[in-house]
């Protein structure tokens, strides 16, 4: 009774100024989501539906109804495709940067020496983030293309492990999924750093009785990673799975065709219809992630 | 069961290990070591080799960048040197140097990107702390906006939002004064106003960290400051930011790695030449002429021989090295800081 009757009392004026100043400190945010965001998310929305020109008076409109859409994913050369593609490599490839980030992250959680070196090591591709060094290598001619390092000084190595999986008598599609994964390490150590971050700093948050108290009553290291530490930082294998596929769907080459049918060929209509459809499918296949995933994270609170 | 068995147990398992560390001298006793240690041990080796395999995966292109522009320009190419050159050469760095302009770009970059940073940390800061204190249910809801907008790629919003800049006004109040609205495209204050309305680069994601750290801060240092008559405003900057430094580093760090190799908005908006990766983007999109273009500036003695690609590769080799030097040197600054801060209370508070 006394609980409720707390509750239902009004708040301290504390905390009601305190609500006041919040909402007001907000404004500029709000400002900025009215404007550079709602603002241009409605736009595209609407050009995507029109045949748009543009001139010095400023931007001319005429509807077309879902002409754009047609066009773009019916007659268009790649859009469609090039659409499917992003998708297909962008899911498998954050299965592996969590499972990737995920196994750094205990690694370096453990305690050994030169812990803070690794961590340093395993933090740089953070810094080194973007395609920053193969800049040099999309451009020039393929005598350069030696000159990357991931393929030729490890091809050798690719080779032997080629011929070792090989050897196995594996059926061929699990030999040529697996080759996928190893040729594609590179690729995910260089994006997995702030997800190895994240998973980090879970794991730094676990308390260490949770873990005391396992071993007390005789879990195996084993059971105490399933039962211990995959529960505490199920919540952040969702917020990890968000933000690698934002950011796998931002290196796409979908942009550049957006891009280019905009300012290039002043296509407008096409360009905003382009992007409604690459946002549709952007949010459908994140909620539906976030839904399948709901169901299995674990939250302690 | 009893408080002294328990207390006689570990000591004697104190014991044991303390007999054991030390390196065993007899046969016998190394079969015991083994028996006990060998499963850590291999465990060890595991990790480390691990940690080296993949270190050296993260390493590897940054040597090669290094070796490759210390190269002289002959040897490049040639199979016998790889990692380390046979001889030593400043032709790739000092035409890059040139080619890049250098000095005034690296000041320029280092100012605006400073400015951005100062920006995203400020209205990041702000909102993801106001939205750690609301009580209110209603406006907690908004925080959904925060994921859509971490969510949605800024392509998406490209076209609405250039044509917005380069016809830009405020309810016709600046076309009633200059007759025209403003073409702000190509300043950078484009992305200074962005920032500034929590927009910019990956801005929802560092609402989003300060968010989960201002939660994890207690509320009883607000209280307490209240009491003492101490207004909002002076709580958050004097009470509330002192102590948030592990996730003001933490989105520093980020923002400034990222608005630094960004080449989305900068190219969009802010097409200027002095801006580092725009200057290399450019470059690389036509080496030869660019490359040639400096001629003037080339000491007689160099190769110069902007014909070869594989010139060409190199020295787009040393202007990346150049570009990413400055963020290299700022981690090795920041790193002990970022990674504490980072990992202890940044992300998850």
């Amino acid at each position: 009774m006394a609980d409720t009757a707390k509750k239902k009392k009004k708040p301290s004026s504390f905390y009601r100024r305190q609500d006041r100043w919040a909402l007001i400190m907000m404004i500029p945010w709000f400002i900025g989501v009215l404007f550079f965001f709602l603002k241009p998310l409605i736009e595209v929305c609407v050009y995507s539906l029109n045949e748009v020109t543009l001139d010095l008076d400023g931007v001319h409109q005429s509807w077309v109804g879902i002409d754009n859409f047609v066009f773009v994913l019916r007659t268009h050369a790649t859009f469609y495709q090039d659409l499917i593609t992003t998708f297909a490599q962008a899911l498998p490839n954050t299965v592996l940067i969590i499972f990737f980030s995920l196994f750094a992250a205990v690694l370096l959680n453990g305690k050994f020496k030169f812990r803070g070196a690794a961590r340093v090591l395993f933090f740089l591709p953070i810094v080194l983030a973007t395609d920053m060094i193969n800049i040099e290598l999309g451009s020039v001619s393929m005598d350069t293309l030696d000159a990357d390092s991931a393929t030729t000084a490890l091809s050798g190595a690719m080779m032997l492990v080629r011929f070792l999986i090989n050897s196995v008598g594996l059926p061929r599609d699990v030999i040529s999924v697996m080759m996928g994964v190893i040729e594609n390490v590179f690729e995910t150590i260089k994006l997995s750093g702030v997800q190895i971050l994240i998973f980090l700093a879970g794991l730094q948050s676990v308390s260490p009785s949770m873990y005391e108290v396992a071993k007390m009553e005789g879990a195996t290291t084993y059971e105490t990673f399933w039962k211990v530490t995959l529960p505490t930082v199920s919540p952040l294998i969702m917020t990890n799975v968000v933000y690698t596929m934002t950011d796998n769907l931002m290196r796409t080459n979908l942009i550049d065709t957006m891009k280019n049918t905009a300012f290039r060929q002043a296509q407008y209509g096409y360009s905003a219809a382009m992007s409604v459809t690459f946002l549709f499918v952007t949010l459908v296949v994140i909620g539906v992630v976030c839904l399948i995933l709901g169901k299995v994270v674990f939250y302690n609170d | 069961m009893t408080k002294t068995k328990g207390k006689t147990q570990t000591k004697a398992q104190a014991k044991s290990a303390f007999k054991y560390r030390r390196i065993p001298k007899t046969w016998d006793e190394w079969k015991i070591w083994t028996r006990r240690n060998g499963g850590k041990l291999i465990l060890s080796i595991f990790r480390y080799a691990l940690i080296l395999c993949i270190g050296m995966i993260i390493l590897m292109p940054l040597l090669e960048m290094i070796s490759g522009t210390l190269m002289s320009p002959d040897e490049v190419g040639s199979p016998v040197s790889k990692w380390v050159p046979a001889s030593f050469s400043k032709e790739h760095i000092y035409v890059a140097f040139k080619m890049l302009n250098y000095p005034k770009a690296l000041l320029y970059t280092i100012g605006t990107t400073a400015l951005q940073v100062l920006l995203q940390i400020l209205s990041a800061a702000v909102t993801g702390y106001s939205f750690a204190r609301l009580r209110s249910k209603r406006f907690q809801k908004l925080f959904a906006i925060v994921i859509l907008t971490i969510v949605v790629p800024p392509s998406v919003l490209m076209l609405p939002q250039y044509l917005f800049f380069r016809s830009f006004d405020i309810f016709g109040i600046i076309e009633a004064i200059t007759g025209s609205p403003l073409n702000m495209l190509g300043k950078p204050i484009v992305v200074y106003i962005l920032d500034f309305f929590g927009m910019g680069l990956k801005a929802g994601l560092y609402i989003f960290i300060f968010r989960q750290f201002f939660r994890g801060l207690p509320r009883e240092l607000e209280e307490a400051a209240h009491m003492d008559g101490c207004s909002f405003l002076r709580t958050l900057f004097s009470i509330i930011m002192p102590n948030a430094v592990p996730g003001i580093i933490t989105v520093g760090v980020l923002s400034f790695v990222w608005n630094w190799n960004d080449t989305y908005y900068t190219n969009l908006f802010v097409s200027n030449k002095l801006n580092l990766m725009v200057k290399l983007l450019d470059v690389s999109g036509d080496p030869e002429n660019t490359i040639a273009a400096i001629g003037s500036k080339i000491p007689a003695s160099f190769v110069f021989n902007t014909k070869s690609t594989l010139y060409q590769g190199s020295i787009l080799t040393a202007g990346s090295l150049l570009v990413i030097l400055p963020l290299i040197v700022m981690y090795m600054f920041v790193q002990k800081r970022f990674v504490e801060s980072a990992s202890n209370a940044g992300i998850v508070g």
